[in-house]
C-alpha cells in the first residue's frame, strides 16, 4: 500500500517529530494559550508563529550550507538548530 | 468652512463628474478590443485549411472549412477527451465545493487550536508548484488504482480547488452576520438543519462564484491532467498537446478544440457575472 | 469575537484529509525521494545529501531560479498597475458593465496550453498577425531572438493575468461607499488625489490577494513557456517549473526530482510567508493593539 513511497527512516522521524510536535503544541496552547510578543525580528509573533519562522529559516539555512560550504554538514546542522533556537525565543 | 461653502455652492451649481471622463468610456473598450485580437485570430484559424494557416500570412481568409468542427465531432479522440474534462471539472467543483463549505464556516465564525496556522498551511498548498506533485502523484494513483480515472483527476485537483474553495467561501460567509446563527439555534434548529435551510440559502451567490473558480482551474489545468493519465480518462488538454508533438500538426482541427474549450468557460460566466468580482475580493488573506 | 469552540475541528477535518492525501503524502514521498537513488522500490540505496549537493551547485538550476524570480517581478510590476487602470475605467453599472465583466474574463477561461498554441501561432513571424507586424516593425523573432522570447512570454502572461487583478481590483473599487467620492469632490479633490487617499487604502487588501497570487503563479509558471518556445531560445525561458518537469517526467531521475521538489517548496513556502506577512503587517500591528 505503502510501498510507493519508498519510506527511509529520517524521514519518517523527521515527520514523526512534526506531528508530535504539533500535537504537543496544541495541548500546550490548551494549558498555557499562547502570548503575543515582539522580538527582534520587528512583527509580532505567538509561539506557533515562532516555529514556524524558526523552520523555515532553518531549512533556508540548511540550502545555503549545502550549496556554498562543502561537507562539514553537522556543523551545518548544529549552527542550523541554534538559529532555530534563538528565532524561538527571542524572535 | 470651507468645506461647508463650497457644499453650498455644489448643491446649486451643476457638478462637473471628475470621476468619469468622457473618453475613459472608449479607451476601455479599445483596450478590450486589443485584448480579444489573439482569441479573434484562435477563432478565425478554426475555420481556416491547415494549409492555409501554415503557408502564409492573410488578415481575411481566401476560403473557409468547418472541417475542423467536423473532425472534432464526430472524431471519438476528441469528443471523449471533452467529455473527460468536464467530468473530472464538474466531480471537482461538486467535492471542493462541499468539503469546503463546513471548514469555511468553522473559519469563519469559530476560534480553535491552531486555526490561524491552519489556514495558512491550506493557502500554501494552493501556492504550491504542480511540478514538484508530479512524479509521486504518478506512482501515488497508480498505487491506489486511481491512474487513469477521471475521478483520480478531480481528487488531484482538490491539491489547489479545496483550498481555494475555503478561502472563497470563508468571505463570503463572514459577510452574513452572527445574528443569523444566533437566532437560528434560538428557534431550536440544529447546526445542520440550520445550515442547510437557511444557510446555504444565503450564501448561494459565494457558491456560485466558489463553483465557478473551482471549475475553471480545473478545466484550464494541465500539468496535473497530463501526469496522471494516459488513455481511458486523457483530458482535451493533453490530447492537444499530443496532437503538437505527432508529425503534421492538424491547426485547423487544434483551434477548434481551442476554441470549444472555451465555450464552458465563457457559459460558466456568463450565470456568475454579477457575483464574479465580488468572489476574491471577500477573501481573506 | 469568534466563539472559542475546539469542536469546529471535526467541521475542518475533511478538509484536512483531502489535503492530507494530496499534499501530504506526495510531500513525504518527494522528501524520500531526495535522499535514495531509487531504481523500483525493491532496490534503492541510501545515498544522504548527494542530490542536494548536485542541485545546489547546478547553475542551469540556479539560474532557471533566478530567471523565475526575475519574470515574477517583471510580471507583478506591469500587472498591477495595468490592471488597476483598466479598472478603474471599467463601465460601472447596466448591461455595459456585465458585459465588461464577461470580456475581461474571457483570458482567464482559456486553457493553459490552448493560450499557449494560440499565442504561439500568433506570433508566429511568418504566418501569425502578432509577429508579422512586429517583425516588420522591430525584426522580431522569439524563435531566434533570446529577448523576443522572453518578451513574449512575459506578454502572454500579462495578457492572461491582467484580468485576475482587473476583477479583483473593480470589486475593491465597487465596494467603496459613494459618500467618499462626494467628500473628495467637495474638497475638489484631483483625480490623482482621490486615487491615492481614497481608492488605495480601500484597495490594500484586494491588492494583497492579487499581489501574493499573481507573485506564486508567474514564480512557477509552466505551461506557456512549454508550449511557446519550449524553455528557448537557448535557456532564456526555462523557468524553475520547467526544469523540474523535464528532470521529474523527462529524465524520470527520481533522487534529482525530489530535491530539486524539496528545495523548490522550500522556497515556496519562504516566499509565501515573506509576502503575506509584510502584506498583513498593519493588521498584525492592530491585532496587537486591541489586545
Amino acid at each position: 500500500m505503502f510501498n510507493w513511497m519508498v519510506w527511509t527512516l529520517p524521514v519518517a522521524i523527521v515527520f514523526i517529530g512534526v506531528l508530535v510536535l504539533i500535537i504537543g503544541m496544541t495541548i500546550w496552547g490548551h494549558y498555557s494559550p499562547p502570548k503575543i510578543h515582539k522580538g527582534f525580528l520587528g512583527i509580532t509573533t505567538d509561539r506557533g508563529d515562532r516555529v514556524y519562522i524558526s523552520y523555515i529559516s532553518f531549512a533556508f539555512f540548511m540550502i545555503c550550507w549545502i550549496a556554498f560550504v562543502e561537507g562539514a554538514l553537522y556543523v551545518g546542522v548544529g549552527l542550523g538548530i541554534a538559529l532555530a533556537a534563538v528565532i524561538l525565543k527571542w524572535g | 468652512m470651507k468645506k461647508s461653502e463650497d457644499l453650498i455652492k455644489g448643491a446649486f451649481s451643476p457638478q462637473k463628474k471628475k470621476a468619469s471622463l468622457p473618453w475613459s468610456g472608449l479607451v476601455f473598450w479599445l483596450v478590450i478590443a486589443l485584448w480579444m485580437v489573439p482569441v479573434a485570430w484562435l477563432i478565425l484559424m478554426s475555420v481556416r485549411p491547415s494549409v492555409d494557416i501554415l503557408s502564409g500570412f492573410e488578415i481575411i481568409p481566401h476560403r473557409f472549412t468547418f472541417d475542423g468542427y467536423r473532425d472534432f465531432i464526430l472524431k471519438e479522440m476528441w469528443y471523449k477527451a471533452y467529455l473527460n474534462s468536464l467530468t473530472y471539472s464538474t466531480l471537482n467543483t461538486i467535492f471542493s465545493v462541499t468539503l469546503a463549505l463546513p471548514a469555511a464556516y468553522a473559519f469563519s465564525r469559530f476560534s480553535f487550536a491552531g486555526d490561524k496556522h491552519l489556514f495558512f498551511w491550506l493557502l500554501t498548498n494552493r501556492m504550491a508548484p504542480a511540478a514538484v506533485f508530479l512524479l509521486p502523484f504518478y506512482n501515488m494513483y497508480n498505487a491506489v488504482g486511481l491512474f487513469d480515472k477521471t475521478l483520480g483527476v478531480a481528487i488531484a485537483h482538490m491539491l489547489f480547488n479545496v483550498p481555494l474553495a475555503v478561502w472563497i467561501l470563508e468571505g463570503f460567509i463572514s459577510g452574513i452576520p452572527r445574528q443569523v446563527d444566533e437566532t437560528a439555534a434560538i428557534d431550536g434548529y440544529s447546526l445542520p438543519k440550520f445550515f442547510v435551510k437557511i444557510f446555504l440559502p444565503m450564501i448561494r451567490s459565494g457558491i456560485g462564484v466558489t463553483a465557478f473558480f473551482c471549475f475553471m482551474f480545473s478545466w484550464v489545468e494541465l500539468l496535473i491532467a497530463r501526469t496522471i493519465t494516459s488513455t481511458d480518462a486523457k483530458p482535451i488538454s493533453a490530447a492537444m498537446t499530443r496532437t503538437v508533438s505527432s508529425s503534421g500538426t492538424d491547426w485547423t482541427l487544434l483551434s477548434t478544440a481551442g476554441v470549444m474549450t472555451i465555450i464552458p468557460g465563457v457559459l460558466a460566466i456568463w450565470f456568475v457575472r454579477k457575483y464574479i468580482a465580488k468572489g476574491f475580493a471577500l477573501g481573506r488573506v | 469575537m469568534k466563539t472559542r469552540n475546539n469542536k469546529a475541528w471535526f467541521l475542518v477535518l475533511p478538509v484536512i484529509l483531502v489535503v492530507a492525501f494530496t499534499a501530504l503524502l506526495p510531500l513525504m514521498t518527494v522528501a524520500n525521494y531526495a535522499i535514495q537513488d531509487v531504481f523500483n522500490p525493491q532496490s534503492r540505496i541510501f545515498v544522504g545529501m548527494k542530490w542536494f549537493y548536485q542541485i545546489t551547485n547546478d547553475q542551469l538550476i540556479i539560474s532557471a531560479f533566478k530567471r523565475s524570480f526575475q519574470f515574477s517581478i517583471q510580471a507583478l510590476l506591469i500587472q498591477i498597475p495595468l490592471g488597476i487602470a483598466i479598472a478603474r475605467i471599467m463601465p460601472k453599472s447596466g448591461w455595459r458593465a456585465s458585459a465588461a465583466l464577461v470580456a475581461v474574463s474571457v483570458p482567464l477561461i482559456i486553457p493553459w496550453n490552448v493560450i499557449g498554441s494560440t499565442w504561439l501561432i500568433f506570433s508566429r513571424s511568418d504566418i501569425g498577425l502578432g509577429g508579422f507586424l512586429l517583425n516588420k516593425l522591430f525584426n522580431f523573432d522569439f524563435t531566434s531572438d533570446p529577448k523576443d522570447g522572453w518578451g513574449l512570454i512575459l506578454t502572454v502572461d500579462v495578457w492572461h493575468w491582467t484580468p485576475l487583478v482587473v476583477l479583483l481590483v473593480y470589486a475593491g473599487l465597487r465596494s467603496i461607499p459613494q459618500a467618499y467620492y462626494q467628500a473628495a469632490a467637495i474638497d475638489g479633490a484631483s483625480s490623482f488625489a482621490i486615487f491615492r487617499y481614497v481608492e488605495l487604502p480601500k484597495l490594500r487588501r484586494v491588492l494583497l490577494i492579487a499581489v501574493l497570487l499573481r507573485f506564486m503563479d508567474s514564480f512557477m509558471i509552466y505551461t506557456e513557456p512549454f508550449v511557446i518556445t519550449g524553455g528557448g531560445p537557448g535557456d532564456a525561458t526555462t523557468f524553475a517549473s520547467i526544469l523540474l518537469t523535464n528532470i521529474a517526467v523527462g529524465q524520470f531521475d527520481v533522487g534529482r526530482a525530489g530535491a530539486y521538489s524539496l528545495i523548490f517548496f522550500i522556497v515556496i513556502q519562504i516566499m509565501s510567508f515573506l509576502f503575506y506577512t509584510v502584506l498583513t503587517l498593519q493588521d498584525r500591528e492592530e491585532v496587537t493593539k486591541t489586545k
